[in-house]
């Protein structure tokens, strides 16, 4: 305190100066207030994990490809933290003018609500305003350990508990997806062990390790190791079979359709939005979802293009919340 | 007679009462252990850990008090460490002004400050090294590596 | 006969392959484009580096937009360059400021900012860019020869393994525990205890998080470095100047910077620890999610044991420089190992390449190599040039950092601590960073009143995580069976360092306390031996 009593005059003045002028410089950059002719100026698209993941990715492209069609440019901006929950919540807080968003995800948005009920946010305090893609999920084992997915579900039965699989974190869709399968085939959710990894790449080498038994990871980040046969697929969770692995079946096709959980990725934004900004939001992302550049991109990150409008997709988050709530309940997980 | 320095004792007087607080309020408390999978759960390490820093604890206060351990000589005490305390704690002050004036503003006004403090001669020169500093750090941070620098909740304030 | 003939004729038919292979990779990597890459990068890399506050991932989050659209070696070629600069880069301001500009510099302020302190910033700044290279080039020519083999060294590293060699890697408390070794180890356990606020690793519950999103989300690193770091420097530089007159500047307060050259014999003498540090590096780096910091740990831990001047370690040695730095630069090669032929991503600047790859359509995996050996070995090219340019780059930085010490610190510790301020929130785009930086600020210059070394808290809070992550996996997968942490020869071997380890830390506390006790009569002579070479 001593320090600002002993400022001479004139620095103070300068230092006022200062602050009025930088301050006027960042009101031309700051938030203007929306007024009809949305967008005006360039949107921040908040990722809520770090740089280089498939979110970020998934943002990047779209942040590319969509800047001509909805009139202003795309800032992609990380914050990780907490599964994703810090920027969840920084983009719930924040003004809702349409010109701060969330590129939703599967993980940020719904399961960690679904699991963790004392986190400070709930499913639905986003406005959702399109799902864009999806990422199947694929169940590998080792290669030379089962044939075939009818050989994997007996020993599924008759070895209880004997059996451990990789995930990428707990109330991941890794984590839940084989206790889906459990329900599905009607066998106790302790059939088999979850052992938690930071990812899903890292959940296959512990497979290829013979740390774990098997895996149910997204299909980008196994692709080349079943392409090389390094381990093998068994059974997708898309409802129809995948280019990339024409000879494996789905689990609808094995007679289990209950088991078809996908990763997703969309667009938020805080609650309240005005109508013009969901508007031009649906209008956009309908049509970058059918625009071959976006298209191509997405396919090559290994996500299937699955476009959803805000209203579908508000239904979607809150099945797909109530379903991994129930399961979680069951585990115990949610305390 | 052994002559105990007791400016030495505060440390480990200190992490005794955080061992104790951590043991019976904090980790039973403030970890939640959902269970499932084989092995130690969340609890395991933290407990781990106290017990140590409590034997460790335990093991300096022996030292101070039975060796009569001398304070290092290379750490910093007296009127010295105050006047670095006041100044680190004063610095604290950076976090409400980054909050209400915004990122940039609190910068240049630090800058400044600062440049005054460390006796910089010439009001010129310390306005014009901020001001040159501040655009740069604007383009290197806001233009180049595109960080949106968040604005002040004063100016939000505002109509 | 024709069996003991076979194996010359492969190895020479490998050998060939490989130098055919460098052979297209030069082919295609010789590209204007490709060279500016790599020095843009490496300065790029230098410069974030460098400053206190920026840290590696906004180098590169920052160029990646720029790799996505380009062709896919000199996209890759940007990233590493970046990665290797900024590696190198921490360095410099760990010397100069007893800032880590990166984490993995943690273990080079020790000896760095005690030499700047004895007027030879000069040395230890070209020991610094001597050994990055050095460690470097090794580790990335054995790259080169063993990479067919190194995916299969991942794949003996299980979560026991694991365990065991971060065991082994957080001995290294020991060594950098300052003059209380009780004090070191109440240090480390703190910042392990500081290191478990936020999601559990293994299971995700909060812990100490009293519903607090921010804690939640643990204890940033970056602006704990800086906090703990950058903070209390710039106090005492702070103090210093309060009491000067006028303007002073670095070099006045002893940080001289004449007879500032790298002898030859001080060369030759750290050299052993150079190849070490980059052989260390090659091995920590083919492990994923180990990274650059416990590499240079390790690294200054073996060279301290080894080193004819291992008291020096700790007061400013060269040595440990050196080791120190060719440590964690030898990573940068060996993480393209996982990266290519797994698609396992080691840190966030390979995960980062992992996004590019995706993005250039090029699928890592086991089948990589087969079908891009070209890029490949053009970036093994690129990673060669890289240190040319590291040379190159870190000479100009030098004369840089040299010319810093003769900046009024006026100048340059407000600039400094803005910058830390910036950096702070651009790591993560958050607001509570900031907080935490100037919280540790104050815990910094606590720990400097009850005598607490900054060190060991930093080196155990990275290297907690993955203590408690190693056991916990291999325990859940065993079923809660203790034997497989013991079940394995790798994981033996490295229980046995970490044996040797404690002794020889044990017996050098004993030889230290006896000199103390013998050179209380000639107590100059410690300086003596310190300023001798």
């Amino acid at each position: 305190m001593t320090f600002v009593a002993n400022l001479s005059r004139p620095l103070k003045g300068l230092a006022v100066g200062l602050a009025v002028l930088s301050t006027l410089t960042m009101a031309a950059a700051g938030p203007a207030r929306a007024d009809g002719d949305y967008p005006s100026q360039p949107i921040r698209l908040v990722v809520p994990f770090g740089p280089g993941g498939s979110t970020d990715l998934a943002a990047r492209v779209l942040a590319k490809e969509l800047p001509p069609i909805i009139g202003a440019d795309i800032a992609v901006i990380n914050v990780p933290g907490a599964g994703g929950a810090v920027g969840t919540k920084q983009v719930i807080d924040s003004a809702a003018d349409g010109y701060t968003l969330l590129m939703a995800a599967i993980g940020s948005n719904v399961l960690r609500p679904a699991l963790n009920p004392d986190l400070p946010y709930h499913y639905d305090d986003v406005t959702y305003l399109g799902r864009t893609q999806i990422n199947p999920n694929v169940l590998i084992v080792r290669n030379g350990t089962y044939a075939d997915f009818a050989e994997f579900q007996q020993a599924l039965e008759t070895r209880q508990g004997k059996l451990r699989y990789g995930t990428a974190g707990v109330g991941q869709v890794t984590h839940l997806g084989p206790i889906l399968l459990y329900q599905a085939l009607d066998i106790p959710t302790e059939a088999a062990t979850p052992v938690h990894y930071d990812s899903d790449p890292a959940a296959m080498l512990a497979l290829m390790q013979g740390e774990v038994d098997f895996v149910q990871a997204n299909l980008p980040s196994v692709a080349s190791a079943i392409q090389g046969d390094q381990v093998k697929a068994l059974a997708v969770t898309t409802p129809e079979r995948i280019d990339a692995l024409p000879d494996v079946p789905t689990y609808t096709e094995l007679g289990l359709p209950d088991v078809s959980i996908v990763g997703w990725r969309g667009v938020a934004g805080p609650k309240d939005l005005p109508q013009d900004v969901v508007d031009s939001w649906n209008r956009a992302l309908a049509e970058l979802t059918r625009s071959d550049a976006w298209l191509e991109a997405t396919r090559q990150l290994g996500d299937d293009p699955a476009y959803l409008n805000g209203a579908d997709f508000t239904e979607f988050a809150k099945q797909d919340f109530e379903r991994y709530r129930a399961i979680g309940d069951s585990l115990g997980l949610t305390h | 007679m052994r002559k105990v320095h007791t400016s030495e004792l505060w440390l480990p007087l200190c992490l005794l009462a955080g061992c104790l607080l951590l043991w019976f309020w904090l980790i039973p408390q403030h970890i939640a252990v959902f269970g499932g999978g084989a092995g130690p759960g969340p609890r395991f390490f933290p407990q781990i850990l106290t017990l140590m820093l409590a034997g460790l604890a335990a093991l300096r206060l022996v030292q101070v008090l039975w060796l009569s351990l001398a304070p290092d000589p290379e750490v910093t005490t007296g009127s010295r460490w105050r006047r670095e305390l006041a100044v680190v704690v004063t610095l604290l002050l950076v976090y409400p002004a980054v909050y209400w004036l915004g990122v940039l503003p609190t910068c240049g006004l630090l800058i400044a400050w600062l440049m005054w403090r460390f006796r910089m001669p010439g009001l010129w020169r310390i306005g014009g090294v901020t001001v040159i500093t501040i655009a740069l750090f604007y383009l290197l941070f806001v233009v180049v590596a595109s960080v949106s620098l968040p604005t002040g909740a004063l100016f939000d304030l505002l109509p | 006969m024709e069996t003991i003939l076979h194996l010359p004729v492969a190895v020479a038919s490998y050998l060939l392959d490989i130098a055919h292979g460098l052979w297209a990779g030069a082919h295609l990597f010789m590209s204007w484009n490709n060279l500016l890459a790599v020095f843009g990068g490496v300065t790029i890399g230098c410069f974030f580096g460098a400053l206190p506050g920026l840290s590696i991932t906004l180098a590169v989050a920052l160029v990646m937009p720029f790799s996505y659209g380009m062709e896919p070696l000199t996209g890759l070629t940007l990233l590493s360059a970046v990665y290797v600069g900024a590696i190198y880069g921490g360095s410099i301001s760990a010397i100069l400021f007893n800032t880590p500009g990166t984490p993995a510099a943690a273990c080079t302020t020790v000896d760095g900012y005690a030499l700047t302190q004895k007027g030879m910033a000069g040395k230890a700044l070209q020991m610094a860019n001597v050994s990055s290279m050095v460690g470097d080039l090794t580790s990335t020519c054995l790259v080169i020869l063993l990479f067919p083999l190194l995916a299969k060294v991942t794949i003996y590293f299980k979560s026991p393994e694991y365990f065991a060699l971060i065991c082994f890697a957080i001995t290294i408390v020991g060594s950098v525990a300052g003059r209380s070794i009780v004090l070191g180890i109440i240090a480390g356990i703190m910042g392990f205890l500081l290191s478990t606020i936020g999601m559990d690793p293994v299971e995700g519950s909060g812990r100490f998080d009293f519903g607090s999103i921010e804690l939640l989300s643990g204890v940033g690193f970056v602006p704990l470095l800086i906090g703990l770091f950058a903070i209390p420097e710039f106090v005492r530089q702070y103090r210093r100047s309060r009491m000067a007159t006028g303007p002073i500047t670095l070099a006045d307060g002893g940080a001289t910077v004449a007879n500032d050259r790298l002898t030859k014999r001080e060369f030759f003498e750290s050299l052993p620890h150079m190849l070490r540090g980059g052989v260390i590096g090659l091995a920590l780096g083919v492990i994923p999610g180990l990274g650059a910091t416990p590499a240079a740990f390790v690294s200054y831990e073996q060279a301290k044991r080894r080193s004819k001047k291992a008291h020096l370690f700790g007061k400013g040695s060269l040595e440990g420089i050196a080791a120190s730095e060719s440590g964690n630069n030898g990573v940068n090669g060996a993480t393209l190992a996982p990266l290519l032929t797994l698609g396992i991503p080691g840190d966030v600047v390979t995960a980062i390449m992992l996004g590019a790859l995706l993005v250039f359509n090029l699928q890592p995996g086991p089948m990589f190599f087969a079908l891009h050996a070209d890029l490949v070995y053009g970036l093994f090219v690129a990673l060669l040039v890289c240190d040319i340019a590291l040379r190159l780059v870190g000479l100009v930085f030098i004369r840089i950092g040299r010319y810093v010490t003769r900046v009024p610190t006026g100048y340059v510790f407000p600039m400094i601590f803005v910058l830390c301020v910036l950096g702070a929130y651009a790591s993560n785009n958050h607001l509570f960073d900031i907080a935490t930086m100037l919280i540790f600020g104050v815990v910094g210059v606590i720990f400097a009143r009850v005598g607490l070394p900054v060190v060991p808290f930093v080196i155990a809070f990275i290297l907690g995580p993955m203590l408690e992550k190693g056991l916990r996996r291999s325990l859940a997968a065993s079923g809660g069976d203790i034997s497989v942490l013991f079940s394995s020869p790798i994981s033996l071997i490295f229980y046995a360092l970490t044996l040797i380890a404690i002794v020889s830390i044990v017996r050098s506390r004993w030889q230290a306390v006896r000199r103390d006790r013998s050179s209380e009569s000639t107590p100059s002579s410690t300086v003596k031996d310190a300023l001798d070479e």
